[in-house]
């Protein structure tokens, strides 16, 4: 049986994914990366190496693809391909009717539209600016003093949304903070921060020239609020992907391996 | 001197001139030469005491 | 396929990193090589004989003046601009630049010579006209005894096409001064000059006009401080594309030439502006021709070569350098000869693109990189496409009334303005034109310009099935968005999109931050 890899270094956290010829998936690992790219690399797929009985090394991988967050490559990859690729690519396998993905990544956003090969039809992307991406969400966190799992449940039940109206990470922290100092409640206070990112993903999405069945990938597409407001935004249902919306670059990265590998 | 002679000192320093300045063309010695100056005028301007005050 | 001989290859390892300092020049093979230094001598007799012509002035400016140590890397300027051409390209691109470099060599001689800075009673200071940049002068050629002097040109608009990193300083000493950073950097700079009073101060009065944007009238109020000369402004109407305002855009130039009068003492020649007007013409005529043989399969001129020569004589020469019209015969020749043999223009040409929007002064030579790492051949372009009206040079009112539509169609102004028709469908009729699949659309993120049209381009784009790569930009400022960061973004879009392998890969990444 061969096996293939997909690495993909993020600005915040490494993902590996190892698929045998069949595409399933047999390993996954995900890392906080650190501040060496590659060291993360090499970390992430010994991990994952781990997870595969038959594998003792990542040689013994019949092609791996590297992928990651602006210039983080994998050096040792038999090939690096742009991560947007790769989530459009992981998305494609994950659930082939999807035509669309807003990923928010630890420092980014985009907008991506996907072929019927699973190739990408068009992206849009923000990569200037930390509103709207984990970053932001860590922010808010902090400002709320609540792990990232309990901030995204926050807002679910919230009868009104108090609109923030900073767009920058960093004014809008103040914001935030003057808002819970007024005693006003948490619920509306983290509903409106979820819309504000949602208003981002909108954009994005038009951007990229998304139209129906999307998805949300990254790190961020585990928060509960930020779908449902999502969803509100764009006035279309979510689809849920049945694998770890945060694998999505690696897998994709791991099935490009594994179509390329095959046809060696 | 006759005028062969002359000549051939034309040539001789045309063709010194012609290598001399195709070697500068060739390896850039005179943008690297420039680069060297520039870098060491920054410092200067930036020191320079100048009227301000609009 | 190509036809090209010594094909350019591996040009990236050519460069030093970061500099961007070519560790030795290309070789395009025997004759490209000597005809390259053949021009490489000519472009440093002209700096030579501009600082031999004036030798105190030009070491004075090189003392007080940032800007002008800049002017020391313009051989650089032209390598970057030459890279990986061959034959007629390498030759029509050498021509254009040295008719570059010969203009800015004497306006620096002119304003250094001039400059009350350095000289108590300066010959041309009183006999000058101050204008902004975007003015043509085919205004002045009215007035032979007069010259006008771009005042932002030389020392900051020129300068920063040479040299990326000379508008940092200018920014910083703006926004030092008070003026909030999202300013765009192209005023920016302008007002940072002022303020470091790096302008040669030359001039008797001024014209200016109503700039295309806020940031631009901003500048105007500190060059009007800094010069203290009387000063009058032109307004020139944004709805250009009706009749109804071009008997207003008329009297507003008859206005001028009366300041102007005034404040000289000389009188508006009509002889002398019908002359310029016809050499005007001329090479109109011949700019048009370059237009057409790019609508065709084998377009022979792009990126740069295009508009930085077009924006050139048509604000500097106004009609009345004959050394334009000479280069302009001597390229069309080349050109005509190279497009009768069917020549390719690059090594590949695999897309051909419009450009549209401003693009970076301090990235001019990203079609040269476009071509060489991936075969796009930028055809056309916003900058080139301003006023192509012929002058009328025996009627005097019809002649005024193409000076104002000349004035209202010209560069940033004829496509930000007037309306959506300008900007959008006219984009979209220039691709049909020039049967373009591609364009590169620069987002100036300092401008609010055309920010409200986003998405209209890009659902547009979409319905046309065209390629349309945005490129964010910063227009003066590197430091926001480098030139790496611009070739990433098309990088992006070709790999991810178009899931194209590049022409020479030694290009795709490199670092030249350090570069002028």
């Amino acid at each position: 049986m061969k096996y293939f890899g997909g690495c993909d270094v993020g600005s915040t956290y490494t993902k590996c994914v190892i698929l045998d010829e069949n595409g399933n998936m047999v390993a996954d690992v995900t890392n906080r990366s650190k501040i060496n790219p590659v060291q993360s690399a090499e970390i992430a797929l010994n991990d994952a190496i781990a997870q595969v009985d038959s594998l003792n090394s990542a040689q013994e991988l019949a092609y791996l693809v590297g992928t990651g967050y602006g210039r983080n490559k994998v050096p040792f990859a038999d090939e690096n391909i742009s991560e947007i690729s790769c989530h459009a690519m992981g998305v494609h396998v994950t659930n082939p009717d999807v035509k669309a993905i807003i990923d928010i990544g630890g420092q980014d956003v985009k907008g991506i539209a996907i072929d019927s090969d699973g190739t990408v039809k068009n992206f849009a992307m923000n990569d200037k600016c930390a509103a709207g991406t984990g970053r932001f969400y860590e922010a808010m966190a902090n400002a709320f003093e609540m792990s990232l799992p309990e901030f995204s449940k926050l807002s679910l039940n919230a009868k009104n949304t108090i609109p923030i109206t900073a767009q920058c990470t960093v004014f809008a922290e103040s914001e935030v903070i003057s808002l819970v100092g007024e005693g006003k409640p948490m619920d509306e206070i983290a509903a409106g921060i979820q819309l504000a990112v949602a208003k981002r993903c909108f954009v994005m999405a038009k951007k990229a020239g998304a139209t129906d069945s999307i998805t949300l990938t990254g790190g961020c597409a585990k928060n509960d609020g930020l779908k449902q407001a999502i969803e509100k935004v764009l006035k279309i249902k979510v689809v849920e992907l049945k694998t770890d919306p945060q694998l999505m670059g690696a897998l994709g990265a791991a099935e490009y391996a594994r179509q390329k590998g095959m046809a060696k | 001197m006759g005028f062969l002679h002359i000549l051939l000192i034309i040539l001789a320093v045309i063709a010194v001139l012609f290598i001399v300045t195709f070697v500068i063309y060739w390896f850039n010695l005179d943008m690297k030469l420039v680069r060297k100056i520039y870098d060491k005028l920054q410092p200067h301007y930036d020191n320079l005491e100048k009227d301000r005050k609009l | 396929m190509s036809v090209w001989r010594n094909q350019p290859s591996n040009l990236g390892k050519l460069h030093q990193d970061k500099t961007g300092l070519l560790k030795h020049r290309e070789w395009r093979g025997i004759s490209d090589t000597m005809y390259d230094y053949y021009r490489w001598l000519v472009t440093w007799k002209d700096i030579i004989k501009m600082a031999l012509k004036a030798p105190v002035s030009t070491v004075k400016g090189l003392y007080h003046y940032r800007w002008m140590a800049s002017y020391l890397s313009a051989p650089a300027w032209v390598d970057r601009h030459t890279e990986g051409l061959r034959g007629a390209q390498l030759r029509m691109t050498h021509l254009h630049f040295n008719m570059l470099v010969k203009p800015t060599t004497d306006l620096i001689n002119f304003l250094l010579a001039n400059d009350r800075h350095f000289h108590k009673h300066p010959k041309w200071a009183d006999r000058t006209v101050n204008v902004d940049e975007i003015f043509s002068s085919e205004f002045i050629a009215g007035f032979p005894n007069l010259r006008d002097n771009h005042v932002t040109t030389i020392p900051i608009f020129l300068t920063s096409m040479v040299d990326q990193n000379i508008s940092a300083p200018y920014i910083d000493l703006t926004e030092s001064y008070g003026v909030p950073a999202d300013v765009c950097p192209l005023p920016s700079a302008e007002a940072g000059v002022a303020i470091n009073d790096d302008y040669p101060l030359v001039g008797i009065c001024s014209l200016t006009c109503n700039m295309p944007c806020d940031g631009s009238v901003m500048n105007s109020s500190y060059l009007d401080r800094r010069f203290n000369i009387p000063t009058q402004t032109i307004n020139v109407p944004l709805r250009y594309n009706g009749e109804d305002v071009q008997e207003y855009a008329v009297d507003e130039i008859k206005s001028a030439i009366k300041f102007v009068e005034e404040q000289t003492g000389e009188k508006w020649d009509w002889d002398a502006f019908f002359t310029a007007m016809k050499q005007y013409n001329r090479q109109t005529e011949y700019e048009i021709q370059k237009w057409e043989v790019n609508k065709t399969d084998y377009p022979q001129m792009t990126g740069a070569t295009f508009w930085l020569y077009r924006l050139f004589y048509f604000h500097i020469s106004g009609g009345m350098d004959k050394r334009f019209l000479k280069v302009d015969k001597k390229v069309n020749r080349l050109m005509l000869k190279a497009y009768e043999k069917k020549t390719p223009c690059s090594k590949e040409m695999r897309h051909r693109a419009i450009v549209w929007s401003c693009p970076a002064n301090y990235y001019t030579s990203l079609a040269n990189w476009l071509e060489n790492c991936w075969g796009i051949n930028v055809i056309m372009d916003m900058e080139t496409m301003i006023s192509y009206y012929m002058y009328d040079t025996e009627d005097k009112e019809k002649a005024l009334g193409t000076l104002a539509k000349t004035l209202q169609r010209t560069t940033m102004r004829k496509h930000t303005k007037g309306g959506y028709a300008n900007v959008v469908d006219e984009l979209w009729r220039i691709c049909e034109e020039f049967n373009a699949d591609t364009v590169i659309m620069y987002d100036q993120i300092s401008c609010k310009g055309m920010d409200g049209l986003n998405g209209v381009f890009d659902d547009q784009a979409r319905e046309r099935n065209i390629n349309f790569i945005w490129v964010a930009q910063d227009l003066m400022d590197p430091r926001t968005i480098s030139r790496r960061d611009m070739r990433e973004q098309i990088n992006k879009y070709m790999t991810t999109v178009l899931q194209e392998e590049p022409v020479d890969p030694t290009l795709v990444d490199f670092d030249d931050t350090l570069s002028w």
